[in-house]
């Protein structure tokens, strides 16, 4: 990873959502989804956006392309030499940019409207971007993007009903890359599929990464699928990024007591890697109702005054040839307590 | 374990749906034990027939289906009750749902009611099923209230005696879960039934529950059918495995020779195409093809249009039966030494 310039330079992103109360909607606080949260993004490579529900992970990935406004910060996009930034664009520039910035969803049931054909479904933004200007044309187009999700071209008069849930993702990623962008965001396009079928999909997703020099942002809350999909992973907690660092460092290094919980209680296919759960480590808290600090310390082991009272920043811990920047007091002490996985591979 | 007499008997179990298209087996000839104070894990996809199987046992399913053969032995209290040939409104069945096998489902949400609270629908099972008998009405009610507290405290919630009067929406996702699984424990089962229960739930709340049933397992000497879809979760909490797929038993073996002495294609292939955050990080294998629909059943063996083994002209001209290989290990496939039969006939 020598100089490689970043894609997506994301700074400062916040996403304020208001709370609001009875019929008249009154406003009586404040949810904070996203806070402060930076990161890069690099040309060709996968970041994978880890947390539980509430970690502001979709929120964040929304508010690259604006699917929602979001209350501060920059997304600077690079095209070329020049960069922009998507949060300042006007509306005609930024159809520009989300051309080149598609999202991938979690439910192809939900994503694909029932009363179009998988034809009009995959032909629909090409009509609007003036890709294409006639059926035949379309058709053709169509019929590739098919082929190169595996799928039938023979089969683009059928409704999205007719098609299993493998079958709809695979459409609904024709559709995303119908207008060849150069960053995909996939909020867990695995999720809400089959065990048999999740493999196909992730394996589809990196061969299209291959062929076509794609950058992915990859929205997860599982750590396996995580673990063969991305080269850099940021966890997130409460609208915050807690660690980022490349894959390796994060599964063999964690440093941060959030990701090692997560690794510690990601379940392993293997009875022989059985591990003792504790049964109370407290569960996320309402992003309403934010601990003070360090937002984890109602759940850290670890946690002292200072992360009661102050806001951890991001930092380089320094250690590692790799940058890996952690947002915790106390990292350095946690360090050398555990290492969740180390300990199990032995075994 | 093996020693001790089955607690549950299935025997051939067969469910038939009845739709457009005529009847649809969702379950075929199924057959497996529950021995006491066991888990056993019950995996399968979508369509597999692992939540109709479960609802067979307590009588509870959908209209529209029907117990077409097969026999389920229920040993309680020194007697045997058969299940499947009675009215599932018969006094043998009522005595048995929910009080001495309970069942508890995915979503907390909607299996409670919103408009009372936990302690009222917890507080039901037990006033139906557990008081002893000659207490006057308010005595009864101080009871059901001190047995719903205890069941409370002993899920691990923190303040039962304040949680008991709150509404399901007031508790959060982990305390809402917890309080499900009291009410499946109401009456103190032999055993209880539990479909996915840990699907909808975060990764460090799912490893609580997982923690919390195999700790209540043992100290209330019960036995749990435990069903995912989750390769992981059945490693870290099952003692035996039942694969199926399509309405069929694919294989059956103790959880330490499902993961590392595994005999059908079907089990070895999930367990190739499934991500892990142990161990080497090999491409992962897909399963090609998707699950075919019930509607229109593949000839011979269920997976063989699926099946990297598959054998041309046998395989897609009989279907297998389940053989024992070795003690406690069932296997449905001719590559694991199912008899073929002679003659070529088709069933």
């Amino acid at each position: 990873m020598t100089e490689v310039s970043p894609i997506i330079d994301v700074r400062n992103l916040s996403m304020k959502f208001d709370r609001v109360k009875g019929f008249r909607r009154s406003v009586i606080g404040q949810v904070v989804a996203v806070d402060d949260v930076s990161f890069t993004v690099n040309e060709g490579e996968t970041l994978a956006l880890v947390g539980e529900s509430g970690s502001g992970k979709t929120t964040t990935g929304r508010c690259l392309v604006r699917a929602i406004e979001p209350s501060a910060g920059n997304v600077f996009y690079r095209q070329g030499d020049s960069s922009v930034d998507v949060l300042a664009l006007e509306r005609r520039e930024l159809n520009e940019v989300r051309r080149k910035m598609r999202m991938v969803f979690q439910d192809p049931f939900a994503s694909l409207n029932p009363r179009m054909t998988v034809e009009q479904l995959i032909a629909e933004p090409l009509y609007i971007n003036n890709v294409v200007s006639d059926r035949t044309e379309a058709r053709a187009k169509v019929a590739e993007l098919l082929e190169m999700v595996q799928l039938d071209p023979q089969l683009m008069s059928r409704y999205p009903h007719t098609f299993s849930g493998g079958q709809r993702q695979r459409i609904a990623i024709a559709r995303t890359l119908s207008l060849e962008p150069q960053v995909v965001i996939a909020d867990e396009p695995v999720s809400a599929l089959d065990v048999s079928i999740q493999a196909q999909i992730l394996n589809l997703l990196k061969e299209l990464q291959r062929e076509r020099q794609l950058t992915y942002l990859f929205i997860s809350h599982d750590l396996a699928v995580v673990r063969y999909q991305s080269d850099r992973i940021a966890i997130m907690y409460l609208g915050r990024i807690v660690e980022i660092s490349t894959r390796d460092e994060i599964f063999e290094r964690p440093l941060h007591p959030y990701t090692q919980l997560l690794l510690a209680s990601s379940p392993i296919p293997d009875p022989r890697m059985k591990r003792i759960r504790p049964e109370t480590i407290g569960e996320v808290p309402d992003p309403a109702n934010r601990p003070s600090g360090c937002a984890f310390n109602t759940r850290c082991p670890y946690a002292t005054d200072i992360c009661r009272s102050e806001v951890p920043q991001l930092k380089e811990s320094g250690t590692a040839g790799e940058a890996h920047l952690v947002a915790c007091h106390l990292w350095e002490a946690v360090e050398l307590s555990q290492r969740p996985l180390e300990a199990l591979d032995g075994s | 374990m093996m020693d001790d007499l089955p607690l549950l008997e299935v025997v051939d179990l067969s469910v038939t749906f009845s739709s457009r298209e005529g009847e649809v087996f969702a379950v075929d000839k199924v057959s497996f034990s529950l021995f006491p104070n066991e888990v056993l894990g019950v995996v399968g996809e979508s369509g597999s027939g692992k939540s109709v199987t479960s609802l067979s046992i307590l009588r509870v399913l959908p209209a529209s289906s029907r117990i077409a053969n097969g026999s389920i032995f229920f040993r309680d209290e020194g007697r045997t009750i058969e299940l499947a040939n009675v009215d599932s409104e018969s006094e043998p069945v009522r005595s048995v749902r929910g009080r001495r096998i309970s069942m508890i489902f995915q979503e907390p949400m909607s299996a409670f009611s919103p408009l009372h609270t936990i302690g009222n629908q917890i507080g039901e099972a037990i006033a139906l099923h557990n008081l002893p008998p000659g207490l006057s009405r308010s005595q009864r009610k101080l009871e059901v209230r001190k047995q719903t507290i205890d069941l409370l405290a002993s899920v691990g919630m923190p303040t039962p005696e304040q949680l008991i009067d709150s509404y399901p929406h007031e508790l959060s996702g982990g305390m809402r879960q917890r309080a499900l699984i009291a009410m499946g424990l109401a009456c103190h089962p032999s055993i209880l039934i539990a479909d996915e229960p840990t699907t909808a739930l975060d990764v460090t709340l799912q490893s609580q529950v997982i923690a919390l049933l195999s700790r209540l397992r043992s100290e209330q000497e019960m036995s749990i059918i435990f069903i995912t879809h989750n390769l992981g979760v059945i490693a870290e909490i099952a003692d035996r495995v039942l694969v199926m797929y399509l309405g069929r038993e694919m294989e059956t073996a103790s959880v330490d020779d499902l993961f590392h002495n595994p005999k059908h294609p079907y089990t070895r292939a999930l367990i190739r195409s499934m991500p892990t955050i142990a161990g080497t990080l090999d491409t992962l294998i897909p399963i090609e093809g998707t699950v075919p629909s019930p509607n229109n059943l593949p000839t011979g063996c269920r997976f063989q249009t699926r099946c990297p083994e598959r054998v041309d002209g046998l395989c897609n001209v009989h279907e297998p039966v389940s053989i024992e290989i070795e003690p406690g290990h069932r296997v449905a496939c001719f590559l694991s030494g199912s008899p073929v039969p002679q003659g070529g006939t088709n069933d």
